[in-house]
């Protein structure tokens, strides 16, 4: 088989079986609904106080709404990865003669493709339940276009955190440090121009602004990256992810066809 | 009476071997569960520094300050912590039901849900409770003379969230199937009871006190350590006993549905 129609058969089977869990995207919905409704409470009893928090409740929702869904739609492809290594299947997914790499992520793409328009209608009606209609629909739209890529790139990375397996087993307390930077500093629940000025520089250096804060912030009407930047850094993070993942996972290969499994 | 009285013992006596063994195997690895423990801790401190970010925007929310939202954070932090440590296998309910895991565990002489519950220790929940000690002493509004309560509020909210956790993965008897749902559902317990309570109100607040009970789990118990009064006390009391109940009777009557996995494993 061609070499590209290879992964596209991993893609397949990544997408029959995110479709095959429908139970799991009405959690998520659901889920994504709570934390809508959550915060637009917050939102609205801080703007009661008066306070000025650089923007009003409602736009706050749908940047919320964004950046939950990206972060939401990237599969957790990492714990499919830990499963391998745990369960000692790496040892033959190796041999096959296709990338392990490269096969986890078109896979996780697959699930993307099925899980993120159901998130994304989730994350649209629960905005506008809570947070009104949208302020600057065309904002919404190109939060929505680069958001795809950014989902994209998030995908990269779970790759990426997957492969820590191979030396800690359990990945899940990398995984908790891993969600509070995105937390932090992608700006996930606050927009990242209310954090102090030192963090904002920080968020500048790493992949977690331009997944994030970048696509969502375009709903705020004060972009943190203008669109060409933000396209521009979405692909040199993707390449980064790429370069350290494959640089990884051949040490690793390596160490294993030496040592074992 | 006599009889009963034995039988309370014994159980209690079971409860504490095994939660004995689940520590002791949890531990096993020592970096580990070190590393789980610490960053845990780190988890919830980078969580806390939301709330940090926006009271240095605003004084009070509803009135609620940070001081309050520390309380809260950490009642709910200990108590999600506590319940994990001792009763690991709530959360993961769902999976060994459909997975036809409570087959090894049918054929002991102690109550199954118990056993079930028991027999894994998660080795982050002592980082949770660490990290909600820390933010419950650093808040500042909690003198020594209330530790009593606080803790009688943290231990009924630990069991309203076991209950809980049972609650909606018992679901699985019935369904099938619903890991991931179930797992939402504690999750969305744990995100409500960790937001002030005065920013639910009508509908909201009645679901937070009924079918997600983070009222019970974070509200009272936090209200508890910021106040101490007798009438939430029984409140929180009477709570712990209905919930644990309800579990009790739903886990044992869904497991008259339950068909063996087949499945054939030693238990040590």
């Amino acid at each position: 088989m061609p070499r590209p129609f290879k992964y596209l058969a991993f893609v397949r089977i990544g997408f029959a079986r995110a479709r095959a869990e429908p139970a799991e995207h009405y959690a998520r919905v659901l889920f994504l609904l709570v934390i809508l409704g959550v915060f637009s409470s917050l939102w609205r009893a801080v703007a009661a106080t008066g306070a000025d928090v650089g923007g009003d409740p409602h736009t706050f929702v749908w940047y919320l709404a964004m950046t939950e869904w990206v972060l939401m739609s990237a599969p957790h492809v990492h714990f499919r990865i830990e499963d391998d290594v745990r369960r000692g299947d790496v040892a033959y997914q190796i041999v096959r003669p296709v990338s392990y790499l490269a096969a986890h992520f078109a896979e996780g793409v697959g699930a993307l493709v099925a899980r993120a328009p159901v998130l994304l209608a989730g994350a649209c009606t629960g905005a506008w339940v809570f947070g009104g209609a949208p302020a600057r629909p065309l904002a919404v739209g190109r939060a929505i276009a680069f958001g795809c890529g950014a989902a994209l790139v998030l995908t990269s990375y779970n790759v990426l955190l997957g492969l820590t397996a191979f030396w800690l087993g359990d990945i899940a307390p990398v995984y908790w440090i891993w969600q509070k930077l995105t937390f932090v500093l992608g700006g996930l629940l606050l927009p990242l121009t209310l954090y102090p000025d030192l963090v904002v520089r920080i968020a500048r250096l790493t992949p977690f602004s331009a997944i994030l804060a970048g696509p969502a912030s375009f709903v705020l009407g004060r972009p943190f990256f203008d669109g060409q930047t933000l396209g521009l850094a979405l692909i040199a993070w993707a390449v980064a992810a790429a370069l350290i993942a494959v640089t990884t996972f051949h040490s690793i290969a390596r160490r294993l066809q030496i040592n074992g499994g | 009476m006599t009889t009963y009285i034995k039988s309370t013992r014994s159980v209690l006596r079971f409860s504490g071997a095994l939660f004995a063994t689940s520590s002791a195997s949890a531990m096993a690895q020592r970096g580990a569960f070190l590393m789980q423990v610490a960053l845990m801790a780190l988890n919830n401190a980078i969580f806390f520094t939301f709330w940090i970010v926006l009271f240095s925007r605003v004084s009070r929310i509803r009135g609620y300050a940070l001081s309050d939202v520390a309380v809260l954070y950490g009642v709910v932090a200990i108590a999600v912590g506590l319940a994990v440590s001792v009763a690991g296998g709530g959360p993961h309910l769902a999976r060994f039901i459909h997975e036809g895991e409570l087959d090894a565990v049918l054929s002991q002489p102690k109550p199954t849900l118990l056993y079930v519950l028991g027999r894994r220790t998660v080795a982050s929940g002592i980082g949770d409770v660490g990290s909600g000690i820390a933010m419950i002493a650093l808040s500042g509004i909690v003198s020594l003379s209330r530790v009593p309560v606080v803790i009688v509020a943290i231990v009924a909210g630990a069991t309203i969230f076991v209950a809980s956790c049972v609650l909606f993965n018992s679901i699985a008897f019935w369904l099938g199937r619903i890991e991931t749902a179930s797992r939402q559902l504690v999750e969305s317990v744990i995100t409500f009871s960790l937001y002030p309570e005065p920013l639910f109100g009508g509908a909201m607040r009645l679901l937070l006190f009924t079918l997600l009970p983070a009222g019970f789990v974070g509200y009272l118990p936090a209200r508890l350590a910021r106040a101490p009064s007798l009438a939430v006390t029984f409140e929180l009391a009477a709570a712990a006993v209905v919930y644990s109940g309800l579990a009790w009777c739903v886990f044992n009557r869904g497991l008259r549905t339950y068909s063996s996995g087949s499945r054939f494993e030693f238990n040590g």
